[in-house]
């Protein structure tokens, strides 16, 4: 038997089904599940930032630590997400995109957080000197332009229109020009320098939560999805298709090993069969070396009939041609010779070419003219 | 129906909507004893430092009180962050290393590591980036991180260090990041502010609970919040008034944690006491000049904000 062809494809074979098995296992699967949950995660960020700047805004936050530490965990989550997708470079232009919307988002929460402590500073103390000007056991401010101002300002605070503006500006106007005993001055010198502010601060806090809130990094966001989605797909589809490949490869490795099994059973019954023979021939020989001359022809019929039944045969001739010529037969219990048999044998084996040694072997005995035996 | 005084009513609404945000009115209510709740205070305690690698810790101690972090071996971290009494100095404004004043007062390394950007002018994300400036800065540690990490290896018992803590000599990364794991070490809590704020009623006299109310209601605290009591936001300086030299006009809202242990004040430390500052502060950010009761009560309320490092308190440094 070659062993090196078999020493050569043994590998390859091996090779082949880890490959396949490999590809069919959709290795990269765990990598887009970590990417599509670290851009899960960035969008959960991203809400809790709009919903902080919002609850900042309203007062609801105490402080700023919480803001900080989403727009930090923005910047984190981005950077892990750009490293799962590292390998292709698509998906990492548009995450470089994001990454530069998130940092002009995070310029614009520190312009929100500036603008909102100053605002929330210049709303009490707008609320504490309108107070002082009108005192609650008193009907009628001393200057009646504070109670104008108070109410534009509180319509500022609703709603942050450039008429609603234009309004506070006018009666910001007004009180200037209004005069003012000496006791309130100083208050009212500092509510329109807090209202000043507010009629600043008020439209153009609105207007950062406003840009805070849309949507510019939804669309990249979006289409970073889309991205992992497509290539999750394309290596979902590629370890599909090799399943496929190896479901195909196993049922010719099953059908090549049934085949071999079939062959190697023939082969080890040939075996078999031929060991068998060659222990009568074996046994056969000894009796001939220790036999005596008168027991030739009967030993010749005993190994005639033994070679028969070994291979299973019905008849058996022996024959010697020449000058001397003789003639040993054996058959299988009842069974009878053929007319002309075993006379015959002779003329029938001189009309095939013997192979070796005066041997003639018949490949196909079914292939021979019908009576010609 | 009309209304005769609709100036009243917005006025009203406008105060309804400021008490409800800032807390406008509280000044008013009994001082003492009050239990407070922490998830509606504006202020938090500190935590405990984070965990950290021993070894990298003690090689970072080490390295900041190490001269040879500076190019002439004339200075170390600590020669100006002195973390023995406030992590500062008492110097308006250090020496550089050309002799000039540097452009700001020194600020305290005591819980630097809370804030969310480094330096007055809140250029460094994160400390390992200001350490880096740090030494290559001319004028502050006049060396560069090739210089000091040249000497770094040649020391081997300190290159061992590095190897123990690092797995490797000396080089930008570990130097960067012992220094900094030594600086996110450096928190102060156990004030008794932060004891209030843990419920512990009796860790505030009632004057000093009158000042923190003060502070609240005056506005100190749109700014000065969170656990590092600001640090976390920029402010422009000089809304109303000019507060201190005009330039940058942009600041990080420094922390005021230890405060009153860390004179002078401001980022050219032209304030020299703590109710200089406040009154500067009043007038400057809140266009409120604010009476001496006043000042007095956000000062007493500031001096229970010094907390505590290895057990001691955080005390003023030495002239």
């Amino acid at each position: 038997m070659r062993i090196a062809p078999t020493i050569v494809a043994v590998p390859l074979l091996v090779l082949l089904l880890t490959w396949l098995s490999l590809r069919a296992a959709n290795l990269d699967a765990e990598q887009f599940y970590r990417a599509l949950g670290e851009l899960d995660h960035f969008s959960m960020v991203e809400a809790a930032v709009h919903r902080d700047v919002l609850n900042m805004r309203i007062g609801v936050l105490r402080n700023y630590d919480p803001l900080v530490q989403e727009v930090n965990a923005l910047s984190t989550s981005l950077a892990q997400l750009r490293e799962t997708v590292a390998s292709d470079e698509q998906t990492v232009k548009v995450i470089d995109r994001l990454a530069q919307s998130v940092r002009q988002r995070e310029a614009l929460v520190e312009k929100f957080k500036s603008s909102n402590a100053l605002l929330q500073n210049s709303l009490a103390y707008f609320s504490m000197f309108s107070d002082r000007l009108v005192p609650a056991d008193q009907i009628e401010s001393m200057t009646p332009g504070v109670g104008a101002l108070a109410a534009a300002m509180l319509r500022l605070t609703l709603d942050t229109s450039s008429t609603t503006a234009l309004a506070v500006e006018d009666r910001l106007n007004e009180l200037a020009r209004e005069p003012v005993s000496p006791g309130d001055a100083e208050a009212v010198n500092a509510l329109l320098a807090h209202g000043r502010l507010l009629h600043d601060l008020l439209p153009a806090t609105d207007a950062m939560l406003k840009s805070l809130c849309g949507a510019p990094e939804k669309a990249n966001r979006i289409l970073v999805r889309d991205l992992i989605g497509a290539h999750q797909e394309a290596s979902r589809a590629t370890a599909h298709r090799f399943r496929v490949v190896l479901y195909i490869t196993s049922l010719a490795l099953v059908a090549a090993l049934v085949y071999l099994g079939l062959q190697l059973q023939q082969r080890a019954s040939a075996l078999r069969r031929r060991a068998a023979f060659e222990h009568v021939l074996a046994g056969i020989s000894i009796r001939f070396l220790n036999s005596r001359p008168q027991h030739i022809d009967r030993n010749i019929d005993q190994a005639l009939a033994e070679m028969a039944e070994c291979v299973g045969a019905d008849r058996a001739y022996f024959a010697v041609l020449g000058p001397s010529p003789c003639l040993h037969r054996w058959s299988r219990g009842d069974i009878t010779y053929p007319p002309n048999w075993p006379e015959r044998a002779p003329a029938l084996a001189a009309k095939f070419n013997p192979a070796f040694e005066g041997i003639v072997q018949v490949v196909d005995a079914n292939a021979l003219a019908r009576g010609a035996e | 129906m009309r209304f005769a005084y609709p100036w009243r009513i917005a006025s009203v609404c406008l105060a309804l909507l400021l008490a409800n945000t800032l807390g406008v009115g509280s000044e008013d209510l009994p001082a003492a004893a009050v239990t407070p709740r922490t998830d509606q205070e504006p202020i938090t305690p500190i935590p405990p430092a984070p965990d950290a690698d021993p070894r990298k810790l003690a090689l970072g101690a080490r390295l900041f009180n190490d001269p040879r972090l500076s190019h002439d071996g004339s200075r170390a971290c600590v020669t100006c962050h002195d973390v023995s009494s406030n992590g500062a100095d008492a110097n308006e404004r250090d020496t550089a290393m050309d002799g000039s004043p540097y452009q700001f007062n020194t600020s305290t390394v005591f819980n630097a590591a809370l804030s969310f950007r480094y330096g007055w002018e809140g250029r460094f994300r994160t400390l390992e980036a200001q350490v880096e400036s740090s030494l290559n800065n001319p004028l502050l540690m006049g060396t560069s991180v090739d210089e000091v990490l040249v000497k770094l290896r040649s020391d081997d018992e300190l290159a061992g260090l590095f190897r123990e803590a690092y797995g490797h000599a000396p080089d930008r990364d570990s130097l960067f990041n012992a220094i900094a794991t030594y600086e996110r070490s450096l928190l102060t809590p156990g004030s008794r502010f932060d004891h209030w704020l843990n419920g512990d009623v009796t860790a505030l006299t009632a004057d000093e609970l009158s000042g923190y109310r003060l502070f609240k209601s005056l506005g100190c605290v749109s700014c000065h919040q969170g656990v590092n009591i600001g640090g976390n936001l920029f402010e422009r300086h000089g809304i109303f008034h000019p507060l201190a030299a005009p330039k940058p006009e942009i600041l990080r809202v420094p922390s005021l944690r230890n405060i009153v242990m860390t004179p002078p004040y401001f980022h050219d430390g032209s304030a020299a006491t703590l109710d200089e500052a406040v009154r500067k502060m009043g007038a400057a950010q809140l266009d409120r000049k604010l009476s001496d009761r006043q000042v007095d009560a956000i000062v007493a309320f500031l001096q229970t904000l010094t907390g505590t490092y290895h057990g001691a308190p955080v005390v003023a440094a030495q002239p």
